[in-house]
């Protein structure tokens, strides 16, 4: 089943406009012949929880606080690409309700981080924007405000089985495979998901997944062990793969490692 | 003067005396001097640009120039010579009559060695000194050079930085915006707190941790002054201050919170309100 999606190729003739409503994100592009231009607007009070979305033929005047942005070609291409992305920081996710892992059980949460979208003429060049759908809160992740680094923060769920789930537009899935080998009941308080090192596929029921990330907890308070898996979680099925990883350097992940867990 | 023969001499024979021609090719010596030290600075930072920071760059350049250049003055006096041993023990002695003389500069060339080393700031970061604010443009072996908000260039002797306490702004990525908000007596503390809190989680440019908070700070002659404590990017610092400041003014009119102005209560010593007496002038009688 293949269900309709905002990102994808769209064509567009010369000095046609079109518009999409994304949770209280407005976007309205048009192609004229030597320029497109990329209108933006972005709601004062966005919700994270909001999934509705549109694109619509009509041309509608901006609030004068919109943005106009002109991108100036030789020749424009009749088609141009939005893309989904996954954030340019790591996010942190908070589960709504405390999560503790008792010693010697293993746990799978799948969890969900905002989306960017992409605006670029074709997948291999550099986009032409880059930004959140919905603008997620900064936050601070490090043992003080000295040490650490500058994430976005999210609540999530934390929920174990994928049914319960909601497939939400705006939203990425990312399992976490926790197994404590320690001899603690270990909490979770808070998980920096690093986004940047995730590649982001599409499957066929309209969810967006990354590569599942594993968590190994060892004793003696050491540094948990933490890998990428390179294959989709099977709950995933068929899946494309919509953006690389925004950060190929795999040596920057292994610096995360401290920080995974607060 | 004593006869040199070095390669220098040999190869250049000039139609002078030996003192001029000692002279003529130490001045070209200490020019060429500078010139090489000058050009091998500079392919250094270009090559090195890269990989160093600001100040790491700018102290790696001032050392090489100055290790360079130093040779080639020394070589540059052999040629037109002068005795270095006897040079230097010469100058055991003028040190200290410059030592007096140079008082302050040479203050301020030990409290520069001593700045570089500390490296309390870099270059490009925000430092206050007293009460100027600014962005570090070069720390240099008397002074150092800020620019102000206010783009202007401003001139500051290490001697001075040594002394005083000096705030380094720019240091840590992220920094508490402190503001102060003072309410009436008769207003709800927990309700006013509750809405400080909420415009702090609306604003997505405010830090979801380490948390924002809301404290009494004591009560005042009109007013119960409570702090409102944000964390923010180092960046965002001043929009966060002008954002959040504008943000309470509008959610307190909404939520009729009310910011009282300084007022005093009179009373007769009798705990009963004075009375006043409004008397309505009378129109004058033709």
């Amino acid at each position: 089943m293949t269900t309709q999606t905002w990102w994808g190729e769209h064509q567009f003739e010369l000095e046609q406009t079109r518009r999409w409503h994304l949770a209280g994100l407005d976007l309205q592009l048009k192609r004229s012949a030597q320029e497109w231009h990329i209108e933006s607007y972005r709601h004062p009070q966005q919700n994270e929880d909001e999934h509705t979305w549109s694109i619509e033929e009509s041309i509608e005047n901006f609030p004068e606080s919109s943005v106009l942005r002109r991108y100036i070609f030789n020749q424009t291409h009749e088609s141009i690409m939005i893309l989904p992305a996954l954030a340019d920081r790591s996010v942190v996710i908070k589960p709504i309700d405390p999560l503790f892992i008792p010693a010697n059980q293993s746990v799978t949460l799948f969890v969900s981080t905002p989306l960017w979208l992409k605006i670029a003429i074709n997948k291999h060049e550099k986009p032409l924007l880059d930004i959140p759908v919905i603008r997620p809160t900064d936050t601070w992740f490090g043992s003080s405000p000295i040490r650490g680094e500058i994430c976005y923060a999210t609540k999530v769920f934390g929920r174990i089985d994928l049914g319960q789930l909601p497939i939400r537009a705006f939203r990425a899935v990312t399992p976490v495979q926790i197994d404590n080998h320690s001899s603690q009941t270990t909490p979770i308080e808070r998980i920096n998901i690093p986004t940047p090192l995730l590649p982001l596929y599409s499957a066929t029921d309209g969810r967006l997944w990354t590569p599942t990330i594993a968590v190994e907890l060892t004793n003696n308070g050491r540094i948990p062990k933490l890998r990428i898996e390179p294959h989709l979680h099977q709950q995933a099925g068929v899946a494309t793969l919509q953006n690389a990883a925004r950060v190929e350097n795999q040596d920057h992940f292994n610096g995360l490692f401290e920080h995974f867990f607060d | 003067m004593a006869k040199t023969d070095s390669f220098l001499d040999q190869l250049i024979n000039l139609p002078v005396s030996d003192k001029t021609e000692g002279f003529i090719i130490g001045g070209l010596l200490l020019a060429f001097g500078y010139l090489i030290s000058h050009l091998v600075t500079t392919a250094f930072v270009r090559t090195m640009s890269q990989r160093l920071t600001a100040h790491q760059l700018l102290v790696w350049r001032r050392g090489i120039f100055y290790f360079l250049f130093l040779l080639f003055t020394i070589s540059s006096l052999h040629e037109m010579g002068f005795k270095i041993s006897v040079l230097l023990g010469a100058a055991g002695v003028f040190t200290v009559a410059i030592g007096f003389a140079s008082q302050t500069s040479a203050s301020n060339l030990i409290s520069g060695l001593f700045l570089i080393g500390e490296g309390s700031f870099v270059v490009g970061d925000t430092i206050q000194v007293d009460n100027t604010i600014g962005e570090v443009l070069s720390v240099d072996l008397l002074s150092i050079k800020l620019r102000t908000a206010d783009n202007i260039y401003v001139r500051i002797p290490n001697e001075q930085l040594i002394k005083s306490v000096v705030l380094n702004l720019t240091r840590f990525p992220i920094r508490r915006v402190p503001i102060n908000v003072s309410i009436s007596y008769k207003e709800d503390i927990r309700k006013v707190r509750g809405i400080l809190l909420a415009l702090a989680e609306k604003n997505v440019l405010v830090l979801d941790e380490p948390r924002a908070q809301v404290t009494v700070q004591n009560f005042g002659d009109s007013a119960i002054s409570l702090a409102f404590n944000v964390w923010t990017r180092r960046e965002n610092f001043l929009d966060i201050r002008d954002a959040m400041q504008e943000s309470i003014k509008l959610a307190f009119d909404e939520h009729h919170v009310e910011m009282p102005f300084p007022q005093i209560s009179f009373n007769t010593g009798e705990m009963s309100p004075i009375t006043v007496k409004l008397q309505r002038e009378q129109p004058p009688t033709a």
